[in-house]
Order: C-alpha cells, then structure tokens, then sequence
C-alpha cells in the first residue's frame, strides 16, 4: 500500500481515490487519506472504486473538512506504520511528542465550528467510519454538555422540551440528587 | 436550518456522545432535556459503543481516553489485579516486573464510563521511607484503597492511598486526582503509636478494612494487650491507635457510621 510519507510519487498517484459528495463535487485524495473511512477501505479492498466514491449522505462542505481532518491524521498513521515496535499502541505513544501536541492542537481547531456542522460532522464520521473522527467530534459535544442544566442543554441545541409536564415532574424527582 | 439540533441524531450517536458525560449527575441532568436523551440514558439495553478503545491496557477494562500515558518497553508485566473499589471508581494494580516488586503500577479504573488513568509511580524519594515491608496479597507489599475526596475534591475527583506496613513503621502516600501528585501522608514509628509497640512482626496483620466518617478502621492482630485498632484520620491524614478490651473485639467486626458523627462496631 502506498504510505503518504513514502515520497514515492508513482505509487502516490496510482493510488489517488476520487470522492463525490452529494452536491457532486468531486474530490481526488490519496488512498491513504481516504483509508482512514473504513467504509472507503472496505471499497478499496472489494474494487468498488473506480469512477469515483459516491457518497450521497455527505455534502462538499463536510467532506471538504473530513478530508483535511483525515489528510492530516493519514501523516500520523504513516508515523506510526513507520514505527518497528511491535506493539501498536507503543507504536502511537512512541510517535514524537510534539507531532502529537501539534495534532492535538489542529483537532482543537478543527472543532471551532458551529454546532449544526459539529452534528454534521458526526453524521458524516459515523456513515463514513472514522473512528477518531467520530470520538473527536462527540467528545466535544459532550464537553458542552458537560455540567449544564436541562434548560441550557436545550437552548444550546435547539431541543424542543417534548416532555409533559407531569413526565419531566418524575425525572426530576428522580434525578433530585443530580441538581443539588 | 437553525434547528439541526441533537434529536436529528439517532439514538445510537446520541449514545456515543451521552456515554462520554464525565459524571454522572451531568447524565441526571440530560436525562431531563427530552424524550430522546431520556431514552437512551435510562435504556438498560443499549449496548457500549462498540470498539472504540484503544488497544486495551488494561486488557479487560475498555477506555475511551484519547491519549495514553508513555510506556516504554518494559519486561511482560503481570495481570491486573482489583484492589479496592468506591463510588463505581475500581483501584487495579499489577506487578510491573522489575527487580523491586514493592510498587506496582497503579490504575483507576471508572467502567461506567470506560475510563481509567495510569496513575505515575510513588517518587523515588518518597518511596525510600518503604523498608522491608510485609506482603500483603501474595507478592504484593502495599495495600491500595479509594478514599472519598477531601473538601477540594470535585464528584469527578479521587484519592488514591497507598500504605505499606514495615517492622518498624506504617508509611503511607496518597496521590490526589486533583493535584496529580503523591505525597507522603505519615509514616509513624509503631511505637509513636504505642509506647509499648516497638515493632511488630509478619503476623500482626492489619486487615478487616472499615471506613466512617472520615476515617479508616484496621483491626490489627497479634498484638496481645497492646492497641488493637488503626485509625487512619483522612482529614489530617493522620495514623491513631486504640486499644479496646479484648474480650470486646471478636474476630470478624466492622466499623459503621452511625447518627450525629457517632461509629459503631
């Protein structure tokens, strides 16, 4: 399999995947960018590919950031292959330090995005299977959620409060010891 | 399309997300924003995400931390072993197969969350004040506990003690989750404790561990007259001993909490 950080310029180019997005963009990324989705890998591996990967669930503006995400998370999976240790987590945890901080610091702003693109992105991370993408994008959710009371939770997302009265009376109660 | 919000997401995302709240009055409060988070919180069958640890260390305990701590490559450590559980935390521990079995490597564990951190090892200059310490658990040498959180601590928080018994002294850290750090809480002579204890041997045990109101209980055994209970103050992080009338400890006693402060046995 060509690796991004190869250098090797045929096998690059052979090895270019061509993404369509629901709006009919089209965009042409190494093979080991687009691997990242396992939904794409699984393609790849049964040759479903050529003409171009139509994904209708993902619109150009998504992809376009899903793509940025994995091209710059493909380095560090390269990184990592690189790496002889045997064990794989050894292998991410010996990867440079500061390549993680810098990774760390383009997921973290990656994430300044609005909340309907951040809900967005996890659509498109949970139909095309990124994993780390996927963990990235809830994670921050989570985080906003994350000491909130039900009020705020709603105004934050735009949550219709779609419970009854005498139903959200019982949680309450039930969940008395969460709001002390 | 102002309203793309939270409920568009299917209650399996919805889950993925609700799993990653860290505690679980955070999960209360969501419970009560609406019928979908209300559903997939209190949905005893809804399944852990699947495959989303990373490569498992501990083997059997799943975590979703995005980063691990370093390892190097270090000799094929022994299996994990649970050495205290609290408030749904686990405190784990394993043999990490250097020369010096005294100190393990420690983790807490939070399988609710599928958490758990490596906790860094007792400094060196700390650890010193260890000597000759008896086994505790087969070959291990310090028994490990949760205790509840001091005043500072937060519902997310947690402290870690780590208490070694040696000949002639008790000699006990903690690390703090809020400050990360071990420290060294006391290390009596035993005969701080009692004037009349000047060492004790291998079979004077400390065991039947009890906690209330504040502090932790040990019958200690073997010792003929002399104090037969440690107290371990977690406020002043202070060790006591009491000596009750013989005929008053049987063999198999705990220590409650009782009304106003009060304990009972």
């Amino acid at each position: 399999m060509a690796s991004a950080g190869s250098g090797d310029e045929k096998a690059a180019a052979a090895a270019m995947i061509t993404l369509i997005s629901s709006d009919n963009e089209k965009f042409e990324v190494t093979e080991a960018t687009a691997t990242l989705s396992q939904t794409i890998r699984h393609m790849i591996e049964d040759g479903c590919t050529d003409g171009g990967v139509p994904l209708p669930n993902v619109t150009s503006k998504i992809l376009a950031r899903v793509i940025e995400y994995c091209k710059k998370h493909a380095t560090a999976a390269a990184g990592e292959e690189g790496s002889s240790s045997s064990f794989s987590d050894a292998a991410f945890l010996e990867v440079d330090r500061a390549f993680l901080e810098e990774l760390e610091e383009f997921d973290d702003a990656f994430l300044e995005v609005d909340r309907a693109t951040l809900f967005d992105l996890i659509l498109a991370a949970n139909y095309l299977d990124i994993k780390g993408l996927l963990n990235l994008t809830c994670q921050k959710v989570a985080d906003s959620v994350k000491g909130k009371t039900p009020e705020q939770i709603r105004e934050m997302y735009n949550i219709v409060n779609d419970l009854t009265p005498e139903e959200e009376a019982e949680i309450r109660r039930e969940t008395q010891w969460a709001f002390e | 399309m102002a309203s793309r919000t939270t409920p568009s997401l299917p209650d399996e995302l919805l889950a993925e997300i609700l799993i990653l709240l860290p505690t679980l009055a955070d999960l209360g409060r969501a419970c009560a924003a609406c019928t979908a988070f209300r559903r997939v919180i209190t949905d005893p069958l809804l399944p852990p995400p699947p495959a989303r640890a990373p490569p498992a260390v501990p083997p059997r305990l799943r975590s979703l931390h995005r980063r691990l701590p370093p390892r190097g490559g270090a000799p094929a450590p022994g299996p994990w072993l649970v050495r205290d559980t609290r408030g749904g935390r686990f405190v784990l521990d394993r043999i990490g197969g250097e020369d010096d079995e005294t100190f393990t490597t420690i983790a807490v564990c939070d399988p609710l969350f599928r958490r758990y951190v490596i906790l860094p090892p007792i400094p060196q200059d700390l650890a010193a004040a260890v000597e000759h310490p008896y086994p505790i658990n087969g070959r291990r040498r310090c028994d490990l506990f949760l205790a509840p959180c001091g005043e500072e601590g937060t519902q997310n928080s947690f402290r870690v003690i780590c208490k070694a018994r040696c000949p002639t002294k008790l000699v006990a850290f903690v690390f703090s989750s809020v400050s990360g750090h071990w420290r060294r809480i006391a290390s009596p002579r035993w005969s701080d404790l009692s004037p009349d204890m000047a060492s004790v041997s291998v079979l004077s045990a400390l065991f039947l561990r009890s906690y209330a109101h504040g502090c932790f209980y040990w019958r200690l055994l073997g010792t003929n007259g002399l104090p037969n209970l440690i107290v371990l103050d977690t406020t002043s992080m202070e060790f006591s001993a009491i000596s009750l009338p013989a005929d008053y400890i049987i063999s198999e006693c705990v220590i409650v909490e009782l009304g106003e402060n009060r304990i009972g046995m």
